[in-house]
């Protein structure tokens, strides 16, 4: 990776400690440089999700700074709303909008947030659903869809956004195996297109195709970080006994 | 029985028949009890119990509930101790006309030439003024003995005395009036009202030292006033010409008689005495045989029998309690009641009522009018209780957090803090009130205690003199809105903390903020939710307003009271009452149906699935 660019997304020296007092996240820090893929791996209850989420202050971080471009996240003159709108956030369990349609869903930020008029906000809820190929289910409840419909229009959501970075929080592993795919597709098409992301999964195939830059973390700190070719390689014992479970199951 | 032929559309729905049929079988035995039996109800509501004299009669006192004082032309004075069965003739001295008596503590009377008549034992005794000319009307504030006492009269030419200090002192000269004046009362020392000819309504607030002229309404000015009662500080009456009666009505420290609002008699004759128990309980008497009785302070009058068929004008009347009570005319004429002079049989021209239909007629109009006004309440009441609900779920569930320091820092530096969240504390307070005490008694705690410390639920001040309510009924309306209210707070929070985290997380995601994602995301789910408990709720706040008669507000329940206390037939009162409680209940509960369906969306709640 080069040095001279800037990243979208710093960490520096993230620490999270929960009320009850669970240490979740213990001095995390890296960088996401534009254009760039970064992927998040580890087993459950490894601080991962705790990162992702402190990203756009789901999570109050309790020590360290993150910052999106130059603006410092996690300091109380930021406007958190306008940060988030800048950052999509895709969640494990979809998280759609039960009681609006899926037009509606996309395009509420848009007319709440950004405050477009409805039409504007439609046409481009419409273009987002067009590029995740769920332009036939505007018009239905996303009590309708199968998860993996659900994930795209949740993809869709947080891109209608045009957000400078998107989070991925495990995005497929609620859906069924044959649904995986079409998801994960729509994911790599963005890829293409040049989105910064930042991805937690447990899909380890996937994070070696389009990950530019792999974390491997467990007890709350990064173990192992580098290109993809280290999940071919894995240095530390830990990560390579990790691998060695996700690949057995 | 022959089967009921029900519509396609009720028989498609089940559970819509099984109601229908509950109905129906309240209904079955309302037409099959047959009315109360009527054992010995009187003709009439007043007993004639003629005077022997062909003099008219022109006031009377009654002394307890079987002894009277009976005044008249002449200087006639007539005495009874039997309800009227027996009246002796009493030994005035005096051939002048009586016009006036008052009964406190001993009878006096006054007359003609300035006659004042007071009875000292068995005798009367002559305290006329001299120089006074005709007296119409006496009102005695106390009376311990002679010199100590306390009376006002009134006469001819705007003629007002005052009995003090053992001697008349003459206060025509500063009441501004040179017309006569009919009726005089003070409700104490100072507070006196006196009218007359003319539209003439005075008052003083200093014992009779100063008089001022009262506004008097447009609609009844130059009419002549020949009653007028003084009840206590917040009520007094005027009665005239034409069937008018106007009412003053003040609260607290305010004194009254300032304002006087024209009420409804349903009579145009002319009206000469008022005769009352209480301040609500108030009988009216006048020409053309008219005797009618308010129970609520004058907002409806209903007018009594007698059984004096020749014309009659009355011109006098007087109770001692709620039952009993005389009232005198023309030529010798006396009645006496035992029973408010309310007549059962005479109530309707329908006279009893034989069927169930013919009494259903009768009690269809209190009855809808209740209706109107139970619907009236429970509408605002829903309205509020929403709003309220719909608030204090979003307080209740806010995330604000105040820390607060418990005590002094630690050795390390670090403090021990309490999280304090004031929304949360204001609405659990709100819920836990309201919740936890009889709602009977917040009735009566807004109605009675509120309007002691200054706060008026007539809105006055927002919706204009006009057009302000009823007291009672903006009373009930906030009772019950803040009761149910606290209820669907707690029921609306429920709904809130069943929507998943993640909602208000995605929500926040996308650049909402907290108030926001709640607006458009989370509240739209959560009601959507509670629809079915939200509708429990407002079925129980249509039954609770049925406690809104407790304050007097003339719902539907207060309607069936009433309709009781005039027919005295409860089975198909109350019957009928529960079947209309029943069609609001009932209707209610299928609109909420209805909209529950319109608004289910796919997969949102269980069963979601279509």
């Amino acid at each position: 990776m080069s040095e001279d660019e800037t990243p979208v997304i710093r960490v520096k020296n993230l620490e999270k400690i929960y009320t009850g007092g669970v240490h979740a996240v213990k001095g995390v820090s890296f960088d996401v440089l534009p254009k760039k893929v970064v992927v998040i791996i580890g087993s459950s209850g490894s601080g991962k999700s705790t990162v992702l989420r402190c990203i756009n202050r789901l999570i109050e971080p309790t020590e360290g700074e993150i910052f999106l471009e130059d603006v410092q996240i996690n300091s109380p003159s930021t406007n958190i709303n306008e940060i988030r709108s800048e950052i999509g956030m895709v969640f494990q369990s979809f998280e759609l909008f039960m009681h609006l349609k899926v037009l509606d869903n996309v395009s509420l930020g848009l007319t709440k947030v950004r405050g477009y008029s409805k039409e504007k906000a439609e046409n481009i809820a419409k273009d987002v659903l067009a590029k995740v190929d769920m332009s036939d289910k505007i018009d239905v409840y996303p009590g309708q869809l199968s998860g993996g419909q659900k994930q795209r229009v949740a993809i869709a959501r947080s891109l209608a956004m045009n957000p400078k970075v998107m989070l991925f929080d495990e995005p497929t592993s609620a859906l069924d195996p044959e649904l995986i795919g079409s998801v994960l597709e729509s994911i790599k098409s963005l890829v293409a297109e040049g989105m910064t992301m930042v991805i937690v999964t447990h899909e380890i195939g996937f994070a070696k195709e389009v990950g530019d830059w792999i974390i491997y973390m467990d007890d709350g700190k990064v173990v192992e970080a580098g290109p993809p070719e280290i999940i071919g390689e894995p240095k530390t014992e830990r990560m390579k006994k990790f691998l060695g479970q996700i690949l057995e199951a | 029985m022959k089967k009921f032929d029900f519509p396609s559309l009720f028989r498609s729905h089940r559970v819509f028949s099984i109601n229908i049929i509950i109905v129906i079988c309240i209904l079955i035995p309302l037409f099959f009890v047959p009315s109360s039996p009527s054992e010995e109800i009187p003709d009439t509501g007043w007993d004639g119990v003629p005077i022997e004299t062909d003099f008219d009669l022109n006031d009377v006192v009654t002394i307890n509930g079987t002894s009277a004082l009976a005044i008249g032309e002449s200087g006639k004075i007539f005495y009874t101790e039997n309800s009227g069965n027996n009246w002796s003739e009493e030994d005035s001295g005096t051939i002048q006309d009586l016009n006036s008596i008052e009964f406190v503590d001993v009878p006096i009377a006054v007359g003609d030439s300035g006659v004042v008549l007071v009875k000292d034992g068995d005798n009367w005794f002559d305290n006329s003024i001299v120089g006074a000319s005709n007296l119409y009307d006496v009102s005695v504030v106390n009376y311990q003995s002679l010199n100590d006492s306390l009376v006002f009269v009134s006469g001819m030419d705007g003629e007002v005395w005052k009995w003090y200090n053992n001697s008349w002192i003459d206060l025509s000269s500063v009441t501004g009036v040179n017309s006569d004046i009919y009726g005089i009362d003070f409700v104490n020392e100072t507070h006196g009202i006196a009218v007359g000819v003319n539209g003439v309504i005075i008052g003083t607030d200093d014992g009779g030292a100063s008089w001022e002229p009262r506004d008097v309404p447009e609609a009844v000015q130059g009419f002549s006033f020949y009653d007028v009662a003084f009840i206590n500080p917040i009520r007094a009456f005027v009665v005239g010409e034409n069937g008018t009666l106007l009412r003053s009505s003040g609260t607290g420290d305010s004194a009254i008689g300032y304002n006087w609002l024209v009420w409804d008699t349903g009579s145009s004759s002319t009206i000469n005495s008022i005769g009352y128990s209480s301040i609500n309980k108030v009988w009216i008497v006048g020409n053309d045989n008219f005797i009618a009785l308010t129970k609520d302070g004058g907002k409806s009058f209903y007018n009594q029998s007698q059984p004096q068929t020749i014309d009659t004008d009355f011109s006098g009347v007087s109770f001692i309690d709620g039952s009993n009570g005389f009232m005198v005319g023309e030529s010798g004429i006396a009645l006496y009641t035992n029973r408010e002079g309310i007549d059962p049989a005479q109530l309707d021209t329908a006279k009893s009522f034989d069927t169930f239909w013919v009494y259903a007629e009768y009690a269809y109009p209190f009855l809808k009018e209740g209706m109107i006004n139970t619907l009236k309440i429970i509408f605002l009441a829903i309205f509020m209780g929403f709003t309220i609900g719909v608030t204090l779920a979003v307080f209740k569930t806010s995330q604000l957090n105040i820390r607060i320091p418990l005590s002094m820092p630690r050795e390390d530096g670090t403090w021990n803090f309490v999280n304090f969240n004031p929304l949360r504390f204001f609405a659990t307070i709100y819920t836990d009130i309201f919740r936890n005490t009889p709602l009977l008694v917040q009735f009566f705690f807004i109605y009675f205690g509120l309007v002691e410390v200054g706060i008026d639920l007539t809105f006055e001040g927002i919706l204009g003199e006009d057009r302000a309510l009823e007291r009672a009924y903006g009373s009930a309306v906030v009772a019950l809105g803040l009761n149910s209210g606290a209820y669907q707070t707690e029921i609306i929070r429920s709904g809130i903390q069943a929507i998943p985290a993640g909602q208000m997380e995605a929500g926040r995601s996308i650049g909402l903020t907290y108030l926001q994602s709640m607006r458009y995301v989370v509240l739209p789910q959560a009601i959507r939710i509670v629809i079915p408990p939200l509708g429990n709720e407002t079925v129980n706040l249509v039954l609770n307003s049925s406690l809104a008669s407790a304050i007097g507000f003339g719902e539907i329940t207060r309607k069936g009271r009433l309709l009781i206390s005039l027919t005295f037939e409860t089975f198909w009162t109350w019957g009928l009452v529960l079947i209309f409680y029943f069609a609001i209940t009932y209707t209610l509960a299928n609109i909420l149906k209805y909209v529950e369906k319109r608004l289910k969306i796919p997969g949102l709640g269980l069963g979601g699935e279509e």
